[in-house]
């Protein structure tokens, strides 16, 4: 017999009002179960997106830098900003003991660009050394940039092959970013060549805040590793020890503050799915209770005809797994409406990294939840009956 | 409890050799929608089904593969309302679902049909064509108790029984022959 003929699909199509409550029930609880996971999944990914693009184990930023409004609103808000100290530094703290890899990178904000309504963060790197962002600028790009190409971030309204005009000088976009979840999704990216060259024009049209800098003797920050064998505490302190007028800040005790926010709204989701999925679950063995109530004469009949006791309760149950299915995939479906398009709004109001996961780890999330649902619906459905 | 649906404190229901009580639920369900065709007392439809589906519903929660619609429709056109086949249960008035409930408690063919005052709603035309639809069931081997106040139904049956203040006589049998009696 097909499924449109069975007695629990006609119970269901038959009574539209009755059928209509449970799916929204249903509905509410997936939507509220994909929902919410989809948006503690994008923040957990978003923080390891951070961790691992950050790459470097201390960060090394001229002194006046080290504040909240300047090294830690551009790397983990993703605002803009930039400052200097003179690329000495870079040398002091290449020789210092325990230090491995080293790379300098040098910050401008663009004042307005063709892509964006807003400034934009400009990175220069030095492909030489950077072993920080260069390794996802190839997965994205392919090959070193070239002076006066430049890479954007995913975020950002520019594409492969157009145009761009920093402070007036023109650049042209090589590549686009994959989408980080992070500061790098609304930065700009190239060498050290063209960021010079853009620094020097900001220079020449008195746009610069510092006025009296070279712009080929300096650079914003130094991003470094240690060296096999030893710790992240002990270059820490070689550097704050050996070279002055820096601040040495280590980039996970950086992250450890967002870590304690994400903590936090992550826990305050899963305890509203939890309670969500309690009280659903509560007003679904309502809701299946008053219908079981107010069909008794139905199921007497159906006992009349010859329905066993546990046909009966198989009847109760697939009614509720198909309204659970249904109620779910539409859950699922609005979940995706609602969340997918709104990450940028969702992660503006957070105020956290946000990356919303892949395909594959959606279907999951979306399995998952469909789970949930229809195991809360049979579950109502079969405490509803025992009672 | 002669259809298997209340059990017994004492005593025992019998089907042919069959102890009713002494089989499971799962088994007595199906004994009962094979072998006995229940007309309860009172409104007894499924009101999210045709009157055809509810005719059928014992097909439908055993089916053989075989497609009974014909039988079905067969029997509504015996009790008279084969036109509202495809109507809504919901949309027949007390008489027509008592005729609905008499032909889903006649397609399987039952050995036995027990009836609970199966003419109490219906009008005095539509209580003699129940009643010679019933007598002409019993007349093809399937046995029919029929509890009624209805003092017309005397006509029809082959035994009287009286239940009075809880006990249950034989009033009288086609073998005396009464002449209130319409003994085949």
């Amino acid at each position: 017999m097909g499924i449109r003929n069975s007695l629990p699909f006609r119970n269901l199509v038959r009574r539209p009002g009755r059928t209509t409550l449970l799916l929204i029930l249903v509905t509410f609880l997936s939507l509220s179960i994909f929902g919410g996971t989809i948006i503690t999944s994008s923040l957990a990914s978003g923080l390891a997106s951070l961790e691992a693009r950050l790459g470097a184990d201390v960060m090394v930023v001229p002194y006046e830098a080290a504040t909240k409004t300047s090294l830690e609103n551009i790397v983990l808000q993703g605002n803009t900003g930039y400052f200097y100290m003179d690329r000495s530094k870079l040398d002091k703290i290449s020789a210092l003991e325990g230090v491995g890899q080293v790379s300098a990178q040098i910050y401008l904000a663009s004042t307005s660009s063709g892509c964006c309504s807003l400034p934009v963060q400009i990175i220069g790197i030095d492909p030489e050394t950077d072993f920080t962002i260069q390794p996802w600028l190839r997965r994205s790009y392919g090959r070193d940039l070239e002076d006066l190409d430049v890479v954007v971030g995913n975020d950002l309204n520019a594409f492969v092959g157009d145009d761009l005009s920093f402070y007036d000088v023109d650049v042209h976009v090589a590549g686009k970013l994959d989408k980080t979840g992070t500061y790098m999704d609304t930065a700009v990216f190239c060498n050290f060549n063209t960021i010079r060259a853009m620094i020097n024009a900001s220079l020449e049209k008195n746009m610069n805040t510092f006025a009296d800098i070279n712009p080929d003797q300096v650079i914003s920050c130094v991003m470094v590793n240690a060296a096999e064998g030893y710790t992240v505490d002990d270059v820490l302190a070689a550097v704050k020890i050996k070279v002055k007028g820096i601040r040495a800040v280590q980039t996970k005790s950086m992250i450890s503050g967002i870590s304690q926010s994400l903590l936090g709204v992550t826990d305050v989701i899963r305890l509203m799915i939890v309670l969500v999925w309690i009280l659903a679950l509560a007003i679904m063995v309502l809701a299946f209770m008053l219908i079981i109530g107010e069909r008794k004469k139905e199921f007497a009949i159906l006992r009349v005809v010859g329905a066993s006791r546990s046909r009966l309760g198989g009847i109760v149950l697939k009614e509720a797994l198909m309204v659970s299915l249904l109620g779910g995939l539409i859950g699922v479906a609005l979940g995706l409406v609602i969340v997918l398009p709104f990450g940028s709004m969702i992660e503006n109001m957070l105020n956290l990294p946000f990356l919303i996961p892949g395909p594959g780890r959606l279907a999951l999330l979306a399995v998952v939840s469909l789970a949930a649902s229809a195991a809360a619906g049979c579950l109502s459905s079969v405490m509803a009956a025992r009672k | 409890m002669m259809a298997g649906l209340l059990q017994p404190t004492e005593g025992q229901v019998f089907l042919g050799d069959t102890d009713l009580y002494r089989l499971d639920d799962k088994a007595l369900s199906k004994l009962r929608s094979k072998e006995i065709g229940v007309i309860p007392q009172g409104q007894t439809a499924l009101y999210a089904l045709t009157v055809l589906e509810n005719v059928l519903l014992s097909w439908t929660l055993y089916p053989d593969g075989a497609d009974h619609e014909a039988e079905a429709m067969e029997l509504l056109e015996k009790v008279g309302i084969g036109h509202l086949a495809s109507s809504m249960a919901s949309e027949l008035s007390g008489g027509e679902m008592r005729r609905m409930a008499i032909a889903r408690a006649m397609i399987r063919k039952p050995s036995v049909i027990l009836a609970d005052e199966p003419t109490g709603d219906l009008d005095d035309e539509n209580t003699q064509e129940v009643l010679k639809l019933l007598k002409e069931t019993a007349g093809q081997g399937t046995a029919v108790l029929l509890v009624t106040h209805e003092k017309e139904a005397e006509r029809y049956a082959d035994i009287l029984m009286k239940m009075d203040s809880g006990r249950l006589s034989v009033i009288s049998t086609c073998e005396n022959n009464l002449p209130e009696q319409n003994c085949f």
